[in-house]
C-alpha cells in the first residue's frame, strides 16, 4: 500500500468522529457517535480517479492550457504521476500526509496538485504572491514535510525553509540543477528535474475514511489563518453533483480565474478534469484584459467572483454579444448585484448565469441558483442575486441566535451540513467546535456560516442578506476584520485597533481603514510591518490615530461611532 | 492643465507606482527605464493596474479603450506611456470637453 492518506493529526471536533474506527483522539461526544455509522457508508474514491479516467479516455486531448501553452491529459498524467512516485520514494510513514504545492499560475501548479493526490497526501496550496512571513506560517502550521516547488516560486524558497530544522523532501520539477540547494540545506532531501522517479514506480494509493484533499487556510480571526481541511469525499460529492447538473463534457473549455488558494479553483480543476474539459489559466498579465482571454481561447463556462463583472463594467468590455463561446457564467465568492448579472448576460447572450455559494467549510459552493430574466429580479433581494437551492444532499437550517429555526419568511443565520461538510479546522479544536455544532432539537452536526439570509417562505431560493460577524469581502477575498485587527495590534504595541471594511461596494467593501487608540504612532513603520505579514487587500488603506476611541454603553468599542467618523470625512 | 504626452503620463505612472510603494512601507523607485514592467516587478497585480488605467484616465480627463490593450506589451513603462498618450489624444474633443476647469 503506497502512501495512505489519513488525517489522524488533524485534532478537530469531527476528528474526534473517528474513535470508533480504533484511531487515537477519542474525543467524540457521547451524543454524536451516531455520525461514525452515516460517515463510514460513505464511499471512498480518491480526488485524482476522475482525472485519470479522463486520462484513458481523452490522453491526447488538452487538459491544461497555462501561459499559452497545452498540456495534453497524456501529458500531465506523466508528470504528475512522476512527482508522486517521488513523493511516495522519499516520504516517511511518521510524516503528516500533506504536501505543500508552492506553485503560482505555472504547470507546475497543475501537476503539483494532481502529484500531492496521487501520492495519496492531500495539498496546501501556497502563493509567491503573498508575503513570505504568511506563507511560512501555513507551512509550518501545517506541518507539512514535502513541499512542490515551481521555478518562480523558487527564489523564495530559503526564506520558506527558514527556520524549519525537520527534513523535509523538496520537489522542484522545473529546476534543472539542485546542488545549490542541497549544499545550502543539507537535512533536507531536494528532487529536480532529472531526480524525478520513474512512471513505473508509482503506486495507487489506498484512502482512509476521511482523508484530507486539500487543508485551506482562510482568514482567522485571532490574527493566525485558520486551515480547513476538505476531505476526498467532500469534494467528489460535489464535483458529481454540479458536473451532472451543469452537464459539462469534454468539449468544454473552462476559465480558471481563481487562485490555488481560493478554494473555487478546486471547481476549475476537479469539475474539468471529471469529464475531459480543459482548465485554461490566464497568466497575471492575460488577467489584465480578461475580455480578450474568453475570446482569444474560445471559453465555454467562465467561472470569477462577481467583482471581475464589475471591473469589466466599468472598463466598457461588457459590450452586447462580445463572448457568444460561453455557454455557462458562474459566480462565486460574494454577493452577486442584479446589475451585474444583466450587464453579463447581454455581453455573454448564449449563456446560462448561476450564482454560486459557499464557504471554504462546505466545500466550493453548496447552493445555485439558475438565473431567469423573468422570474428571477422579482426573487432578488437588495439587488442581489439570490444564493438559491442547496445541492444534492445538504441541508439548510436558518436559524435565531439561540439557533432555533426561524418561521418562513424570517432571516436567520444560515447552518447546513450534509456530504460536503469538511472535517473542522487543521489543529483548532475550539474553533472547530464554535463553528460545527449541534442545534437545538436536532441530532446532527451543522455549520454555522455566519451568512444571514432569510428562510424561504414557499418553495422559492435562499437569499443573502449579509454577514453575521466582522467577516467581509475585499475584492472578492474573505477577510476576519478581527485578524487585521490583531496583526496591528501585535505590530503596533496598542491595545485599542478597530478595523472596519469602508467604502461599501455592491458586492463587499472597497478596502480596510483602520483606527488605533494612542498618540504619537508611527503610521509608515507600522504599515511596513502589516504589509510584511499580510496579502495587500488586507493592508488599511487609511490610519487613523485617536486619543481614544469611542465606546458604546458596554464600553465595546462603538464602530457605528467610527462608520459615522468615515462616512463624515468622506 | 494635464496635458497626455508620453513624459507626462511617465510622470503619472512613477508617482502611482511610489505611493503604491510607500503604502506598502517601501521606498521609492529610483529610476524608471523603458523596459520596466510594473506587473513581472510585483509592484502592482493585474487589479492594481486597471485601478491605475482609471486614475490616468481621470487624471488627464479622456477615456482608454481597454479593448485595444495588449496585455503582453502594456505592462512595460515604454509601450504603457506611448499607449496611454495615444489613446487620450485621439479623443481631443473628450478630452477638451471633460476637462474640469470647463
Amino acid at each position: 500500500m503506497a502512501g495512505v492518506g489519513k488525517s489522524d493529526c488533524s485534532g478537530g471536533l469531527l476528528d474526534g468522529l473517528k474513535g470508533r474506527t480504533g484511531r487515537p483522539d477519542l474525543t467524540i461526544p457521547p451524543d454524536k457517535e451516531f455520525l461514525v455509522e452515516s460517515r463510514m457508508e460513505v464511499s471512498q474514491r480518491g480526488l485524482w480517479m476522475g482525472f485519470m479516467r479522463s486520462a484513458e479516455r481523452f490522453p491526447e486531448r488538452p487538459a491544461v492550457i497555462v501561459h499559452g501553452t497545452s498540456l495534453s491529459y497524456r501529458q500531465l498524467r506523466e508528470t504528475a504521476i512522476r512527482i508522486a512516485a517521488s513523493l511516495q520514494a522519499h516520504q516517511e510513514d511518521s510524516w503528516t500526509p500533506l504536501t505543500a504545492v508552492f506553485a503560482h499560475r505555472s504547470a507546475t501548479a497543475f501537476t503539483g496538485v494532481l502529484g500531492a493526490l496521487l501520492a495519496g497526501n492531500g495539498y496546501v496550496p501556497l502563493n509567491r504572491t503573498f508575503p513570505v512571513t504568511r506563507t511560512r506560517l501555513m507551512f509550518q502550521r501545517s506541518q507539512c514535510r514535502s513541499i512542490i516547488v515551481d521555478a518562480e516560486s523558487l527564489p523564495q524558497l530559503d526564506a520558506l525553509l527558514d527556520g524549519d530544522n525537520g527534513k523535509l523532501l523538496v520537489v522542484a520539477p522545473d529546476l534543472e540543477d539542485p546542488r545549490c540547494y542541497r549544499e545550502r540545506w543539507p537535512q533536507h532531501i531536494f528532487v529536480g528535474s532529472g531526480d524525478l522517479e520513474a512512471y513505473s514506480a508509482w503506486r495507487e494509493p489506498i484512502l482512509d475514511g476521511d482523508a484530507i484533499a486539500y487543508l485551506l487556510f482562510t482568514s482567522g480571526s485571532t490574527g493566525a489563518p485558520k486551515g480547513v481541511m476538505v476531505a476526498h469525499r467532500n469534494v467528489t460529492s460535489f464535483v458529481d453533483y454540479i458536473a451532472d447538473r451543469l452537464e459539462v463534457t469534454e468539449r468544454d473549455i473552462v476559465s480558471q480565474m481563481f487562485d490555488l488558494t481560493f478554494d473555487l479553483s478546486a471547481f476549475d480543476m476537479f469539475v474539468s478534469w471529471e469529464r475531459g474539459a480543459c482548465v485554461c489559466c490566464p497568466s497575471q498579465k492575460t488577467l489584465i484584459n480578461p475580455g480578450q482571454f474568453i475570446r482569444g481561447n474560445g471559453l465555454t463556462i467562465w467561472f470569477s467572483v462577481p467583482s471581475t463583472v464589475s471591473l469589466m463594467k466599468q472598463l466598457g468590455l461588457l459590450k452586447p454579444g462580445a463572448f457568444p463561446s460561453l455557454r455557462l457564467s458562474l459566480f462565486c465568492g460574494e454577493p452577486l448585484p442584479v446589475s451585474c448579472a444583466d450587464a453579463w448576460l447581454r455581453a455573454a447572450p448564449n449563456s446560462v448565469l448561476e450564482n454560486l455559494y459557499g464557504p471554504t467549510e462546505l466545500t466550493i459552493a453548496c447552493t445555485s441558483y439558475r438565473w431567469d430574466p423573468e422570474r428571477s429580479p422579482a426573487e432578488s433581494e437588495l439587488g442581489i442575486v439570490p444564493i438559491g437551492f442547496p445541492h444534492r444532499g445538504m441541508n439548510v437550517l436558518v436559524a435565531d441566535k439561540d439557533l432555533n429555526e426561524v418561521n418562513p419568511g424570517a432571516e436567520g443565520e444560515l447552518l447546513m451540513n450534509g456530504p460536503q461538510m469538511s472535517l473542522g479546522y487543521w489543529k483548532d479544536f475550539e474553533k472547530t467546535s464554535a463553528a460545527f455544532v449541534v442545534p437545538p432539537g436536532k441530532k446532527d452536526i451543522f455549520y454555522r456560516t455566519g451568512d444571514r439570509v432569510r428562510r424561504p417562505a414557499g418553495d422559492g431560493p435562499l437569499t443573502h442578506l449579509g454577514r453575521m460577524d466582522s467577516q467581509v469581502k475585499i475584492r472578492g477575498h474573505r477577510v476576519e476584520l478581527g485578524e487585521v485587527e490583531a496583526v496591528v495590534r501585535q505590530s503596533s504595541g496598542r491595545d485599542g485597533v478597530v478595523a472596519i471594511g469602508w467604502p461599501a461596494t455592491l458586492s463587499g467593501y472597497g478596502g480596510i481603514e483602520v483606527f488605533i487608540e494612542g498618540q504619537s504612532v508611527d503610521v509608515d513603520r507600522l504599515r511596513s510591518a502589516v504589509a510584511s505579514r499580510c496579502p495587500d487587500y488586507m493592508v488599511p488603506r487609511r490610519w487613523h490615530v485617536l486619543s481614544r476611541l469611542p465606546r458604546n454603553v458596554n464600553d465595546k468599542f462603538d464602530r457605528k461611532a467610527l462608520l459615522a467618523i468615515l462616512g463624515d470625512a468622506s | 492643465m494635464n496635458r497626455p504626452t508620453p513624459d507626462s503620463v511617465r510622470v503619472f505612472v512613477a508617482d502611482f507606482l511610489n505611493r503604491k510603494l510607500r503604502d506598502r512601507g517601501q521606498g521609492p523607485l529610483n529610476d524608471l527605464p523603458d523596459d520596466y514592467d510594473v506587473l513581472l516587478s510585483g509592484v502592482l497585480d493585474s487589479l492594481a493596474f486597471v485601478e491605475m488605467m482609471m486614475a490616468a484616465g481621470e487624471h488627464f480627463v479622456g477615456e482608454i479603450d481597454f479593448e485595444n490593450l495588449d496585455p503582453e506589451k502594456m505592462t512595460i513603462i515604454g509601450p504603457l506611456c506611448l499607449f496611454v498618450s495615444e489613446q487620450l489624444m485621439q479623443r481631443p474633443c473628450d478630452w477638451h470637453e471633460r476637462r474640469p476647469d470647463r
